[in-house]
């Protein structure tokens, strides 16, 4: 790889719990990565792996028990009180939730709640906000109609964008996506795959993406790393992943996903 | 949670979607219940606003000749035993008797608004603190809190509004914290601080428009349970002082007509105290039972 890694993670490691209670839950045990300017990692695993802990610790809503977050060589830092930091914090990384359903305030129309952000960040004064809000929601595929909406009269997958057009709105040098397309049906999950394709494309954005599914962890990213357990099982280029997995749990997951000409292993009882 | 699919939705859906206070017209507009409650009410302020015009006496003009009189057609509830219009103390009576618990559960409720929010925003020993003086107050009753005020202060309707601020602020709290809890947790409050957005502005913007409606509906049912302690205040004598028309005092100064077999007084007073709390009670059911299917 030419260009130095943009975010890394040394030795990153979580436990829950412990204490006074016993022994703690060990999430994230200790785990490496580094993600390029650009790039695309996909952090791959089952539920419990603790992939969501991991960019949990990325985005600041979970402190890590040891270890470091580097974001161009300098930590990671989440802490830091005022106005200037907490925006400029906001610039560096933004995350675009699993549950579309309870990520947006149900009270604040969608063309409000872009203006809020452009505003805040003197992206746009009062009156050309609805204007450059009107921009973002294009980008995503939603249009004029929307701006006036708020998040009850959306459907998952429009939720999901203004999600997403939100987040970029402040243009983050890196978009967590957790889970982002998990709630979603099929068509519109490979609507906002081509969206997150295409927004990278057009700028330097570097992506976070995870997910339980390789298969769409493949269409939009490079590399990947299989967790399980807390730990790294497999990394590499996430079509080397997929098609010539190494580690047993990946073969186990891939095999989990029924594809063409796949057949159970046992044949479920048919009739009592 | 209702309306996951819809693209487009009904052109009065859609009305209620843009405008600016959604819940509070829906509510009304659904419930006829409600709605009617709300007009009694309103009237109920009205009346209080417009008594000189409305009553057909003045409430300290006396006719001792016409004293202790069962309704008639010169005095329509009748008279107390220093020959006052029943009807027209009533009526002036609603003055003192809807400022107490409007302004009681006003000053009580936005102490209460601040302390949940900023306890469940700030977290950790702050938390901790409120949590802990709260309960401390929680086990202060209101009247034995009233009565300690009116010892330093004097009787009069001042000393119980300023006890009864106090005292009501655990019980707002009490059953707004929850609420506010969840909100917090929700995932839309960590999304506008990963965008940046301060703590103040997401708690005043958006955590208090999503916890308002049952603000509103507990705050209505609240104000039933101040109405009735401020009358029991002033029952006991340590409230509203006579000659003022305030009803529990009525209540009080009409047991020597009670006693005599004339009811006409207390009675008077005591249903319409019971009126106004069963009203606001019914009311504030109706907001709560919506806020919680509101709720997603």
């Amino acid at each position: 790889m030419t260009t130095p890694p943009q975010l890394s993670a040394r030795d990153l490691r979580k436990e829950f719990g412990g204490g006074r209670r016993g022994e703690p839950v060990v999430a994230v045990d200790g785990i490496d990565f580094e993600v390029a300017r650009g790039g695309a990692l996909a952090i791959v695993g089952e539920s419990g792996s603790g992939k969501t802990t991991v960019v949990r610790m990325m985005a600041g809503l979970e402190t890590p028990t040891s270890g470091e977050l580097l974001l161009d060589g300098a930590p990671l830092v989440h802490s830091g009180r005022g106005a200037e930091a907490r925006l400029a914090r906001a610039r560096r990384i933004q995350m675009v939730f699993q549950d579309p359903y309870s990520s947006l305030d149900p009270r604040q129309t969608i063309g409000d709640g872009l203006a809020e952000i452009l505003r805040l960040h003197g992206i746009a004064d009062r009156d050309a906000c609805e204007e450059v809000a009107l921009t973002q929601l294009r980008r995503v595929g939603l249009d004029q109609r929307h701006l006036s909406m708020r998040p009850g009269s959306l459907s998952g997958g429009q939720r999901q964008r203004v999600a997403i057009a939100r987040a970029l709105a402040v243009d983050p040098e890196v978009l967590i996506l957790d889970e982002a397309v998990a709630a979603l049906d099929v068509s519109i999950q490979a609507q906002i795959l081509n969206l997150l394709n295409d927004l990278r494309a057009e700028s330097e954005v570097t992506y976070l993406f995870v997910t339980h599914d390789l298969a769409v962890a493949q269409q939009v990213t490079d590399t990947a790393i299989v967790m399980h357990r807390g730990r790294v099982v497999e990394e590499g280029t996430t079509d080397a992943v997929l098609t010539d997995p190494q580690a047993d749990y990946t073969r186990r997951l891939l095999d989990a996903v029924p594809h063409r000409g796949w057949k159970p292993r046992r044949r479920l009882a048919a009739s009592a | 949670m209702t309306s996951t699919g819809l693209v487009t939705p009904s052109p009065r859906r859609a009305r209620r979607l843009r405008s600016g206070q959604p819940a509070r017209r829906s509510v009304l507009r659904q419930d006829r219940v409600a709605l009617g409650l709300t007009i009694f009410l309103g009237l109920l302020v009205l009346v209080a606003l417009l008594a000189p015009v409305l009553a057909p006496y003045a409430p300290d003009e006396t006719d001792i000749l016409a004293a202790s009189q069962g309704p008639s057609g010169a005095h329509l509830l009748g008279t107390d035993a220093l020959g006052r219009d029943l009807l027209s103390r009533l009526i002036y009576g609603t003055r003192l008797s809807l400022l107490g618990p409007v302004v009681v559960i006003g000053v009580a409720t936005v102490c209460a608004v601040t302390l949940v929010l900023s306890s469940v925003w700030i977290g950790g020993r702050y938390d901790r603190f409120v949590g802990k003086a709260l309960s401390v107050l929680f086990s202060f009753p209101g009247l034995i809190l009233a009565i300690v005020v009116v010892a330093i202060v004097g009787a009069g309707i001042t000393g119980p509004i300023v006890a009864f601020s106090i005292a009501f602020i655990p019980y707002i709290a009490r059953v707004l914290r929850p609420v506010a809890l969840r909100e917090r947790s929700m995932t839309y409050v960590n999304a506008l601080e990963m965008l940046g957005v301060s703590g103040w502005t997401i708690c005043v913007r958006h955590l208090l428009p999503n916890i308002f409606p049952f603000v509103r509906a507990h705050v209505t049912i609240a104000l039933g349970t101040a109405l009735v302690d401020l009358a029991a205040v002033s029952y006991i004598g340590l409230g509203v002082q006579a000659p003022a028309a305030e009803w529990g005092l009525q209540i009080s100064t009409g047991q020597a007509d009670l006693l005599a077999g004339k009811p006409w007084e207390s009675l008077t007073a005591c249903v319409a105290v019971l009126v106004v709390v069963i009203a606001v009670n019914i009311l504030g059911e109706r907001l709560a039972a919506a806020a919680q299917k509101e709720g997603r």
